[in-house]
Order: structure tokens, then sequence, then C-alpha cells
């Protein structure tokens, strides 16, 4: 084979390689509060947050403190850092995303699922008609 | 009406492609039909969205589409912008570009024909392209009939409206749309999608044709045009999402704008790959396969927004389509792929290059290809990153782009470096030290001095004295031709632009500072070299639903005022903020408002917990519990988001005797406000329901002010933001903009080379090497022929002509051999 070949060829390879390892270590997997507690990876948590516990801001260490029942019925504290996310009370689920320290869950991003108001529905026609 | 427009449209369209294709295949006689029947479907198209846009400036909400995307009190660009805001709209904006860019291919396709008249009709480029690009456009207009913008309110919702009801007024437009940039950012981007089709066609009937040497001339502009829109359209969004959205940046590497970025990527590796072809004649597969590629990756990046199959994962993420346009999208995008490659696997041997030469190394043209093979890894980096999702639970973090591809972007900016200054390569070693002493001794020179400034991460430092390297070695070139002929500048001026938006990047986000600021009303606190103090809330000039949280910002004794905006959208139900940025030249300072604080009206040591019927000693009274008020509640209000109000019974016992009241929460969209209540017989004591339980034991929070016991002072209103510097950002925008303008030059350049050749087709270049060449050499070969050829030129020129330029060095003398080589060449 030509050098420049067998260059190029041992290149890709270093390349796919690197690469697939860059990729697991990025994989944020869907999980579950107890198997989040045995990963040291970040991951992220679908479920919803308890309304009858606190949800507050504290703007002195800059968290949004609530809790979350995920699909297994785990409850957790979830300590957000950054501000309450935008909708939050109106969230039907929300995804928490980090890692697990100290039995409360640290995300660094809470993605909020709301019910899906970008499609009108039926009877919004007839209440727009009013 | 629009329906039928739309029906009869793919009606024509079909039979245009079909007699297009029988057109290509002998029946010449059958073009003018075919292109009749195209220009009918143009019509069809054009009048639907015609119609549509009436539909939508008269506000006829009983077209479902107009009542779920506009309303009554949308300002003329915002009104037009809703004709793509969903689905429907943007699926026929697609198709509305589609015939508008037809009509320009065609004419282009036509003149080519005329100016080729004596060769042989396979040469005609016409017919299959024609074919391509109506087959495509049949695709998308049957995906209209599928999913009708002309469905009637009734209709789509046959439960809930009778036939013939007429809404008052739209849903209206999602406030985070309802900006300037909705008016401009989809219509440029779907310009540059809907472009990429035409490269895509002139590839797929290269292959037909098994014609393997035309095609290039032909595509190349059109694949500059996509890959100047294209990048224009992608940027404009990211500009959009840092102005308004508040997040801080403009590129989330969220799916939907990976997808966007993919094909981008593509054309580009495609433009060099194409280039290469057309100095050395080979590469030709390789050019072929990204122009394919590169359209095939819009269809995937379409369904990939579309099919809703993302949800979860983007926040772009669209409704989902339904069954039928989801299977469609996916049988579309097969056909095609399919399609494209079995004629790729059946014209492989065909299309190889007649001059297998060994490229060597050190060479320009290998420089090309190792770039271009470095921008296939970005893109397919990016694929696999995006398209992760779909094979698995889960998410890729953003973090893996930036890794992977931070690398690759330093080899990028080294190649390119490299590759411009090997043209110059006479004789070996010594020429090429002295150009490239100059570029790498002032990048050598700036990153020290970033170094001794702070930089200290090695890979950047690399990256951005590689960055400068190439930025240096291009700015060269491109002065001394911008004072000759601009447009042949264009590739540098691009180059340029792309190192600066590199530049841009690390400035802005690497080396980025944020703080999160609790700001209290009046008090002023100190943050990254400024001082800023929150001073309250004005209400939006013309929007009063909007506030304006004023924070004035100060510097050395000058300042001057932020206005981040928050207000809560109905449509939404819930609160959307806006962020204020200063630009300050090096850098902008970005304030994002986070969320507003008010004071407390009682602390949580006064409040008390009650269940029914309990009655407790509080603070010198008894309070008891009796039972909740419901005449002012209603439960499908709260599920809806809508206000509605619960109360508490409370019997009151003072030292003036037994009192009953009523202590309230208003629940409103998901939001609840305590109201303070008193004691008709004194003022002493203020009630505020805090929390209300209904399940298992019903129960209530009440809190307890005693008035007369004087408060600890309370905090006053305070604006909690994140501040932002981000340093050079402004390079992003100026970069993006350069590229763009580098494109257009280059774009400018091949046309006006598609004139010349052709009006003086009959008469002898002396000077005029310039068809023959790629644009990127005209400025080396123009009156001086002075051996800056390397040794590949020879594959340009028909094989016949190698012998006789055996080293590719026209000089002076060879004049008289150029002339034929030019002769020939306008026949090919």
């Amino acid at each position: 084979m030509k050098k420049s070949t067998i260059i190029g060829i041992l290149l890709i390879v270093i390349f796919l390689v690197i690469g697939f390892f860059s990729f697991s270590d990025s994989k944020i997997e869907y999980s579950n509060f107890s198997k989040a507690g045995n990963d040291h990876r970040t991951c992220q948590v679908k479920g919803n947050w308890v309304k009858d516990k606190e949800a507050k801001f504290d703007s002195e260490t800059n968290q949004f403190v609530f809790y979350m029942i995920d699909e297994n019925k785990t409850e957790m504290k979830v300590i957000l850092t950054g501000a309450r996310p935008n909708n939050f009370e109106m969230a039907e689920s929300v995804v928490a995303k980090g890692k697990i320290k100290d039995g409360s869950f640290y995300a660094k991003e809470v993605l909020t699922k709301c019910p899906s108001k970008y499609e009108g529905k039926g009877e919004d026609v007839i209440k727009s008609g009013m | 009406m629009g329906a039928i427009l739309i029906q009869v449209s793919f009606a024509a369209i079909l039979i245009s492609s079909i007699l297009y294709f029988l057109a290509g295949k002998g029946k010449t006689n059958l073009i003018r039909y075919a292109r009749i029947f195209f220009y009918f479907s143009v019509t069809a198209t054009i009048s639907s969205a015609a119609f549509l846009l009436y539909l939508i400036f008269t506000h006829q909400f009983q077209y479902t589409y107009v009542w779920d995307y506009s309303s009554r009190d949308l300002p003329v660009n915002l009104l037009l912008s809703t004709f793509y805001a969903g689905q429907e709209g943007s699926f026929h904006l697609w198709a509305f570009l589609m015939s508008g860019l037809g009509i320009f291919l065609s004419a282009f396709l036509i003149k080519k024909e005329k100016e080729i008249k004596n060769s042989p009709a396979s040469n005609n480029y016409e017919p299959f392209v024609m074919f391509v690009f109506t087959l495509i456009q049949a695709f998308l207009i049957f995906i209209l009939i599928l999913k009708s913008p002309f469905k009637m309110v009734w209709e789509s919702f046959p439960a809930d409206v009778n036939i013939g009801y007429i809404p008052e007024d739209g849903r209206g437009l999602n406030p985070l749309l309802q900006n300037f940039w909705m008016t401009i950012h989809p219509p440029i981007l779907f310009l540059g999608f809907t472009s990429l089709a035409i490269p895509f066609s002139f590839a797929l009937a290269a292959l037909m044709k098994n014609e393997n040497s035309r095609w290039l001339k032909l595509a190349m502009p059109w694949a500059l045009f996509s890959g100047m829109i294209l990048g224009l359209g992608i940027m404009l969004g990211g500009y959009w999402a840092y102005g308004v959205l508040g997040w801080g940046g403009y590129w989330a590497w969220d799916p939907v704008e990976n997808s966007s970025l993919i094909p981008w990527i593509l054309i580009v590796a495609g433009i060099h790959s194409m280039v290469s072809e057309e100095k050395t004649g080979r590469f030709k597969r390789a050019s072929l396969l990204l122009c394919i590629l590169a359209f095939l990756l819009v269809l995937y990046s379409t369904f990939l927004t579309r099919s809703g199959i993302l949800g979860d994962a983007s926040v772009h993420s669209f409704v989902d389509p339904g069954q039928e346009v989801y299977l469609f999208l996916v049988v579309f995008l097969s056909i095609f792929a399919i399609g494209s490659l079995a004629l790729l696997i059946l014209r492989f041997k065909s299309f190889k290059p007649k001059d297998e030469h060994e490229m060597k190394i050190s060479s320009r043209e290998s420089a090309l290809i190792t770039g271009t093979i470095i921008l296939c890894a970005v893109a397919f980096i990016i694929a696999v990153g995006t398209s992760w999702p779909i094979l698995s639970k889960g998410t890729i973090d953003a973090g893996f782009y930036n890794r992977m591809n931070l690398p690759l972007a330093i080899l990028i900016a080294v190649i390119n470096g490299m590759s411009i200054l090997l043209v110059w390569k006479k004789s070996t070693g010594k020429e090429f030290l002295n150009s490239i002493l100059l570029p790498l001794g002032i990048s050598v020179i700036i990153t020290i001095g970033l170094v001794i400034t702070g930089v200290r991460d090695i890979v950047y430092v690399v990256f951005i004295a590689a960055s400068f390297f190439a930025l240096f070695v291009n700015l060269k070139i491109a002065l001394r031709l911008i004072s000759k002929n601009v447009i042949k500048a264009g590739p540098y001026i691009a180059h340029l632009g792309i190192m600066i938006l590199f530049l841009g990047i690390i400035g802005s986000s690497k080396y980025s500072e944020e703080v999160n600021l609790s700001l209290p009303l009046n008090e002023s606190k100190e943050a990254l070299g400024y001082k800023f103090t929150y001073k309250g809330s004005t209400p939006v000039k013309g929007d009063e639903e909007k506030y304006n949280f004023n924070v004035v910002v100060e510097k050395d004794g000058s300042g001057f005022l932020l206005q981040p905006v928050m207000f809560y959208s109905e449509y939404s139900k819930g609160i959307l903020k806006n962020p204020d940025i200063a630009n300050l030249i090096y850098k902008d300072l970005y304030l994002s408002p986070m969320a507003l604080e008010t004071p407390d009206m009682y602390s949580a040591k006064d409040i008390i917990k009650l269940k029914k019927d309990e009655e407790t000693d509080v603070q010198g009274i008894k309070v008891k519990f009796i039972d909740f008020d419901r005449s002012k509640f209603s439960q499908d209000a709260m599920r809806d988001g809508e206000e509605t109000i619960i109360g508490a019974f409370l019997e009151v016992t003072t030292k003036d005797g037994k009192e009953q009241i009523v202590a309230e929460q208003k629940m409103s969209g998901g939001e609840t406000n305590t109201i303070p209540v008193t004691l008709k017989s004194s003022n002493d004591f203020t009630f505020y329901l805090t929390n209300v339980s209904v399940q298992g034991e019903s129960g209530i929070d009440i809190a307890i002010v005693d008035e007369t016991i004087p408060k600890i002072p309370q905090s006053p209103e305070t604006l909690v933001l994140s501040a932002g510097i981000k340093p050079f950002i402004n390079l992003v925008w100026t970069g993006t903009m350069v590229m763009v303008l580098g494109f257009f030059f280059s774009l400018k350049n091949r046309f006006k080379e598609m004139k010349r050749k052709n009006i003086s087709s009959a008469k002898i270049h002396l000077n005029n090497h310039n068809g023959n060449h790629n644009g990127n050499h005209n400025g080396n070969h123009n009156g001086n022929h002075n051996g800056n050829h390397n040794g590949n030129h020879n594959g340009n020129h028909n094989d016949k002509h190698n012998s006789s330029n055996g080293n590719g060095n026209h000089n002076g003398n060879d004049r008289s051999k150029d002339k034929k080589n030019v002769f020939t060449d306008q026949l090919n």
C-alpha cells in the first residue's frame, strides 16, 4: 500500500478510538435515583416534582431546591445551581441532569416538560371565538 | 381553493418530472412540454403560497392553520412570518422556495444548453437535473397534500367545532417567536436548505449521464450559493438565541441546530473537493458523494426535527406531525438515499480519474483533501452525537462536541494556512519557509502575549496560534488581491472570516466569566469589574404586559442602563425572560434576569398548621380552622391554569371576642399567591393562608403576624440575575459576515468567468486562463505566467495535451500551446 494510505488509515483508527471513548464518557442515560446513586457519571432522571414539599430559591447560595419523585417512586431532594426553571409550577414532568452527592441530587440542569401548548386544541377554538 | 392549487401543482410537477426524464433518455422533443408543465406547477405553487398569505392577512380564522398561529394583534412582519410558523407552513415555504429557485435553475440550464449548441446532446444537463429537482419537489408537494395548511377548523376538530364556525381571533404566535429574527432567520435558513437540492440534482444527473467533467463547473456556483446562504441562516439563529433567549449562548449543540450544521459542513467539504477535482481531475467521486450527502442530510434533518423522535432531547422539538407524514418522510429519505448511492456505486468505476499519479504529500492538493476529510470527520462526529437519542434512551452531553471538534478545528486552521502557502511552492524548502515566516512570526508573538495575559490551557494556546496563523496567511493574500480585483479574493476572505469566527468562539466561551447576582432595590453590588444597581421595574413602552427590570451599570465614572425583561405569558402560561446586552466592542456585558424576589410578608416561624376543626393557642389568641371555602373555587380552572380562589374559614378568638374570617389563596397558572386578611375588630393581626392540603386529613398552614411587635426590617424587592462578560463575541458575528462576504465574492467570480468564457468562446484568450483553473489561482495567473503552478496542473487539460505540457509550466513561451488548450477546453 502507498505510504500515505497507511498513515491515513492509522490516523482514522486513532481518531475512532479517541472518539469512541470520548463518546462513552459523554453519554447521559436516563436513569432513576437508585441507579444514579451508584453512577459517578452525569445522568438524567425523569420524574415529577413534589408539590407539597418546598420549592425555593436561595439567593445567597444561588440554588433552587425542590423535591422530586422518579419513575420508581423514589423521592429525593434536588439542588439546582441556578434559578427556578421556567414554567416550573406548570411542569407536568421534569428531567434533572446531574449527580447524586451526600444523599441529594445535585443538578446542573433541570428541564421542564410542559403540557404541550404548542398546538391548539378543539376547545381552544371555541374559547377564542368568545 | 388552496388545496386544489396544491393538487394541481402536484399533478403538473409529476408529469413534468416524467417528461424531463424521458427527454434525458433521448426523446429531446419532449423537453418543451416538460418545461411547460414545470412552469405550470411553479405558478400553482406560488399561487397557493399567495393564497395562504392572503388568508393570514385577512384573518380568516376558520382555517385551522391561520387560527393556530396568527392573531389580530400581530404587526405586519410577524403576521407574514406566521406563514412558516407551523409544520404545514414550513413545508409550504420549502415548496415555494423550490419553485422560485427552480425558475432560476431552469433558466440557467437552458442558457447553458444554448451555449454548447455544437456539441452532442449528451452534454445537455437540463433534462436530468430538472428530473431530479422536480422529483424532489413532487415529494414535497405530496407532503402538503398529506398535511394541508388549508384545513378548516371543523375538519381538524370535528368533535368540538361545528361546520361553518368562524373563530373571532386566532391563538396567536408563540411569544418566543415574536421578534425581528423570526422574519429573517427561517426564510434564509430554508433557502439554504432548498438550494442544496441543486448541487444534488447536478450530481445525480452527472451519474445518470455517466458524464464526469461538465457537472462540476455547472454545479459549483450553486454549491457556493448554498454555502453562503445556509451559513448565514445558521448564524442568524445563533444570534437570535443569544440576544433574545437569555441563556447566554449562541450555540447549544441542540439536535435541531446540529442537523442544520451538518449539511453546511458537507457542502463546504464538497466545494473544496470540487476545487481539487477542478485542478487535478481526481476526487470526482468524493465531490459527487459530498454533494449528494449534503442534501440527504437535509432530508434527514427534516425527519429528525419533525418526526418528534427527539422529543425529549431538544428544546426545538415540534409537535408530532402524525404517523403518515412520519412514514412518508422516512420513505422520501430512503428513496433518495438508496437511489443516489446505487447510482454512485454503479458508476464507481467509470468515474475513476484518468490520471493516477501519486499525490505528493506536501502539495496543495493533499492539503485540500486532508482538509476535506477533516471536515467530514467533524460532520460525522456531530451526526453520531445528534442521532444517538434515536438509538438509545439518552442524550449526549454538549461537552462531547466541543472536546472532539477542538483538535479538528486546530488541524483545519493549520492545514488551511499551509495549503495556501503551498501554492507558492516553486522550489521546495526555502521559498516555502520564507513565505511562512511572517504569518507564523506574528502569530507566535500574539500568542505569547496572550499567554502572558492569562491564557494557560495548552490546547487553547495551540488553537489560538493556529487560527492567527491561518488568519494572517489569508489576510496577506486577500489584501493583495483586493487591490487588484476583489472578487478573486473570495476564498481568502472566506477563510479569514472562519478564523475570526474561531477566535471569537474561543474568546467568548472559554474566557467568559459569569456570576449570579442578587440585587436588592437601590443597593449597589460590585462584580466583574462593574457596579450594578437595581432601580426597579417599569412597563415596556408599547407592550404594557412586559416589564423592564432596570439595572444601572457603572465603571470608572461612566454608566449605562441595561433593561432585561420578564413577563407572564398567557400563551405559554409561564414567565418568559429576555436578556439585555451591552456591546462594549471588545466584549459584551450580558444580563440575564432569573427571578424577582419580593419581600416576605411573614417568616417561617409565623406559620402554624391546623387540621379541620383543630384549634390552637398562638401569640395570645385562639385560632380554629373550620372548613374550606370553595365558593370561589373551580377544580377545572385550577387544572387549566386559570385563576381561581380557595379559602379557609377561621374562627379567631381574641380578647375582644370571637370572629369568623376567611383567609384566601389565589391560584393562577400554577402560581399561588396568598391574600392577607385582618380581623374586622382589630388590625393587630394579619393572617396569611400559605398552604392548603386536601389529601388525607384536610389541613392548612396559616401564617399569623402580630403587627404590634416591631418587625425586623425586611429585605426589599430583589432582582436575581446572571451577569456575564463575553470577550470578543463580536468576532463571532464579524467572522461569519466576513465569511459570507467571501462566499459572495467567489460566487460573483464564478459567474463572471462563466459569462466571459461564453462570450468569447470563439476568441482565443491569452490572459484568461481563469476559466480553466480554479478560482483560487486566478490572482496568480492574471498577466503573469511565472510558473506558479504546481505539478498538478496537468489534470485540468485533457490528456492529449499532457505530452506537450509535460511539466505544466506555463511561461511566456508556451503561449501557442496555451491557445490550443483554451480552445479545446471550451468544447468540453
